[in-house]
C-alpha cells in the first residue's frame, strides 16, 4: 500500500485508540476484535459512526487550527452553513473555515479554479449543493473528477427516536464517484436521436472496489456487495463485477457476494437488514444511497463524503439543495451537522467528533425535530438545542 | 405480455389478475378482438428457474375455474437461424403475432456473456414499448407501506438497454444510452391515456 493511498486506511498514531485494531495489520485479527469499542451488540459487530472517516491527515493546520474550505452552495446550503459555523465555535472545535464563493449564479471557470485550488491548499472541504441549471454542466460533478474523489461514502444507520419503518440498519454504500454514468458525454447524433455514454474503466473500478475491502477490514465490517446490471451491460458492468470479484480475492476474511440493481432495490425495501457494505458504480450508487437514506430517516439526517487519494470533501448525503424550503427556517441542520463530525474524525479529532455527533443524536432522540422527521420545531430551534446540549457538556 | 411479479404466489397474481382482467387487456394495444362467448387462445411462455412451474399452476387454476382460455405453449431458446445468427424460433414468433397476446414467465439472462437478453429480444420483436407494472397493496399482506395503488410504465426498447457496447482500449469499455424523440413520445402518450382511461390523476416522470 503506497503512503499516500486514502485506499490504504493507514491510521495515524493519534488515532489509533479504540479503532485501530492491530495497527497497519489488516487481517483475520481485525476481523475478529474483541475490544468492545462501544460496539452495539447486535449482530453485526461493526465499528462505531464515524470510523468509515478515519483518514490520511494531509490537511493544513495552522497554529494547531484546522483550515477547511467552505463551499456554502445553493438553497438551503448558506443558512445551513452558518447554523455549522456558530455550532463549531460552540463546540470550541480548531477549525477555521475558508468561505469559496462558488454557487449557481457566481461559477465562471475562474471561481471554479479558485474553489478546487483551495480545496487543494486546505486538504479538506465542506461543501453544500451548487444547482445546475439547463444548459451547464455541473459544477458538483466538476470539482469532483478534478480533485479526484473517487469514492463517494453514506453511512446510513438507524437513528434512535428518528421514525422509520425499519430498525436496526446499518449499511455502508461506497459510490464510484468520478465515471460510469456521470461522464457527461453526450451528444446528438441526428435530431431527435441522443446517445449519452457510460464509461467504465478497469483502473477506477479497482480503486473503488479496494477501497470497499479495505474499509471492510477498517470498520470490522464482514461482508462487500457489488451492485451492478451486468446481465444486460454485459461489457460495461460486466468488467466492474469482474474486477470486484477479482479484489475480493485478496481479501479472504471478508464475504463477498452480488447482486443485480433491480432486485437490490427490491431487497432494500423489503428486507435491508441483510445488507452491510454496498459497492457500486456511480448511477446505482446515487440511487441505492438515497434509498438506503430515505429508510433511516431521509435527507435531513444523512452524511456523506467524498474521498479521494489527497483531499476530501464532506457534503449532506443525498446532495439536495432543499430550493424548496430555502429561507423558510425549517431546513434540517442535522445531514450537515453529522456531516461535520465525520470530518472532525478525518481530521483527527474523535473527541470532538463524537461530540457533535452525541448531541445531535440527543437532540433528534429529544424529539426536537423539523417537519421533515414528522417534527414541528424550525432549523433555529434545532441549533439552539444543540448549542445548549454543547454548552451543558462543556460546562462539566 | 404478463409477467408474473416478484415472488408473489402464483395464485395471488390470478387473483389480481381476475380482479380487473379488462385493465390488463384494454393496456395491450393492436389486440384484435376478444372472442364473445368463444375460447381465446394465448401463447404461453413458461420460462426458465420457477417458470415451468407457475405457468403450471396457472394452467391448473384456469382450468379449475373453467376460464375460456387456451394455451400454445412456446419455447423462445434461441436457435441458430441458416446466416448462423441466433435467433428466436419462427414457431415462438408466429405463434405470438397470430394470438396477439401472451402470458411469459421469467427468462434468465447470463450475467457477464452468453446470450443477449431474451427479455429484451422478445420486446423488440414484437414492438412492446410500455411495460406497465400495477403496484397494489394485497389485502391480507402486510407490508411496512399501506395503500399503495401506483403503476410504473417503463420505456422498454431503448435506454440503457440498447446493447451496444464497445472496448475502447484495454480496460475502458464504454456503454451507449440511447434515447429517441420517437421512443420517449410514444411512451409518454402511452402513459397519459393510460392515466386518463384508467380515471388516474397524475403522472410522475
Amino acid at each position: 500500500h503506497s503512503a499516500t493511498s486514502v485506499g490504504a486506511i493507514r491510521f495515524a498514531c493519534n488515532q489509533a485508540r479504540s479503532f485501530c485494531s492491530g495497527g497497519g495489520g489488516l487481517s483475520a485479527a481485525a476481523a475478529t476484535a474483541t475490544e468492545s469499542a462501544g460496539s452495539s451488540g447486535a449482530s453485526l459487530q461493526h465499528a462505531d459512526q464515524g470510523v468509515e472517516a478515519g483518514g490520511i491527515l494531509n490537511a493544513a493546520k495552522y497554529g494547531g487550527r484546522h483550515h477547511v474550505s467552505l463551499i456554502p452552495g445553493d438553497g438551503i446550503g448558506p443558512e445551513l452553513m452558518d447554523s455549522v459555523k456558530t455550532i463549531v465555535n460552540v463546540a470550541g472545535s480548531p477549525i477555521d473555515f475558508e468561505e469559496i464563493p462558488l454557487s449557481a449564479e457566481r461559477g465562471t471557470d475562474e471561481d471554479m479554479r479558485r474553489a478546487i485550488l483551495s480545496i487543494k491548499r486546505n486538504g479538506v472541504g465542506l461543501k453544500g449543493n451548487l444547482e445546475t441549471f439547463e444548459g451547464m454542466t455541473s459544477k458538483n460533478v466538476q470539482l469532483r473528477t478534478k480533485l479526484d474523489l473517487f469514492a463517494y461514502v453514506q453511512r446510513c444507520k438507524s437513528i434512535e427516536g428518528v421514525p422509520s419503518r425499519y430498525s436496526d440498519i446499518d449499511i455502508l454504500v461506497i459510490r464510484e464517484n468520478t465515471e460510469g454514468e456521470y461522464s457527461q458525454l453526450e451528444h446528438f447524433n441526428v435530431p431527435g436521436v441522443v446517445e449519452s455514454f457510460k464509461i467504465i474503466t478497469e483502473a477506477k473500478s479497482r480503486q473503488i472496489a479496494k477501497f470497499a475491502f479495505d474499509t471492510a477490514i477498517k470498520t470490522r465490517r464482514h461482508r462487500v456487495t457489488a451492485v451492478h446490471k451486468a446481465n444486460i451491460m454485459k461489457l460495461s458492468d460486466g468488467l466492474f463485477l469482474d474486477v470486484c470479484r477479482d479484489v475480493a480475492r485478496d481479501y479472504p476474511s471478508i464475504e463477498f457476494n452480488d447482486v443485480i440493481v433491480d432486485n437490490c432495490c427490491m431487497q432494500l425495501v423489503a428486507r435491508p437488514q441483510q445488507f452491510d457494505i454496498m459497492v457500486l458504480p456511480n448511477l446505482y450508487g446515487n440511487i441505492i444511497g438515497n434509498i438506503a437514506a430515505g429508510l433511516v430517516g431521509g435527507p435531513g439526517v444523512a452524511a456523506g463524503m467524498n474521498i479521494g487519494r489527497k483531499y476530501a470533501v464532506f457534503e449532506a448525503g443525498t446532495r439536495n439543495s432543499g430550493r424548496s424550503i430555502r429561507g423558510k427556517n425549517i431546513a434540517n441542520p442535522s445531514a450537515l451537522l453529522l456531516t461535520t463530525a465525520d470530518m472532525l474524525e478525518y481530521l483527527g479529532d474523535a473527541e470532538d467528533a463524537k461530540k457533535l455527533r452525541n448531541a445531535v443524536l440527543t437532540v433528534l432522540r429529544s424529539g426536537i425535530r423539523t417537519p421533515d422527521l414528522g417534527g414541528s420545531s424550525n432549523t433555529k430551534e434545532v441549533v439552539d438545542a444543540v448549542v445548549q446540549y454543547l454548552l451543558q457538556v462543556r460546562g462539566h | 405480455l404478463c409477467q408474473p411479479s416478484y415472488k408473489m404466489p402464483s395464485h395471488q397474481l390470478l387473483l389480481q389478475l381476475m380482479k380487473r382482467p379488462s385493465q390488463l387487456l384494454q393496456a395491450s394495444r393492436g389486440l384484435s378482438a376478444a372472442a364473445a362467448g368463444g375460447t381465446r387462445t394465448v401463447t404461453l411462455i413458461p420460462g426458465d428457474g420457477i417458470g415451468p412451474e407457475i405457468s403450471n399452476s396457472v394452467k391448473k387454476i384456469f382450468a379449475a375455474a373453467k376460464v375460456p382460455i387456451a394455451w400454445d405453449e412456446v419455447d423462445v431458446t434461441p436457435v441458430k437461424g441458416p446466416d448462423g445468427q441466433f435467433r428466436i424460433p419462427q414457431k415462438a414468433i408466429d405463434s405470438v403475432n397470430k394470438h396477439g397476446i401472451g402470458l411469459k414467465g421469467p427468462l434468465a439472462t447470463p450475467v457477464g456473456k452468453g446470450h443477449r437478453s431474451l427479455n429484451l429480444a422478445l420486446r423488440k420483436e414484437f414492438n412492446l414499448y410500455a411495460n406497465v407494472r400495477p403496484c397494489r397493496s394485497l389485502e391480507g399482506y402486510p407490508t411496512p407501506y399501506k395503500n399503495v395503488d401506483l403503476v410504473t410504465i417503463r420505456e422498454n426498447t431503448e435506454g440503457e438497454y440498447s446493447g451496444i457496447e464497445h472496448i475502447i482500449v484495454d480496460g475502458v469499455v464504454q456503454s451507449i444510452k440511447l434515447i429517441t424523440e420517437t421512443a420517449s413520445r410514444r411512451v409518454a402518450k402511452f402513459a397519459f391515456e393510460f392515466a386518463l382511461r384508467e380515471g388516474r390523476r397524475k403522472v410522475t416522470a
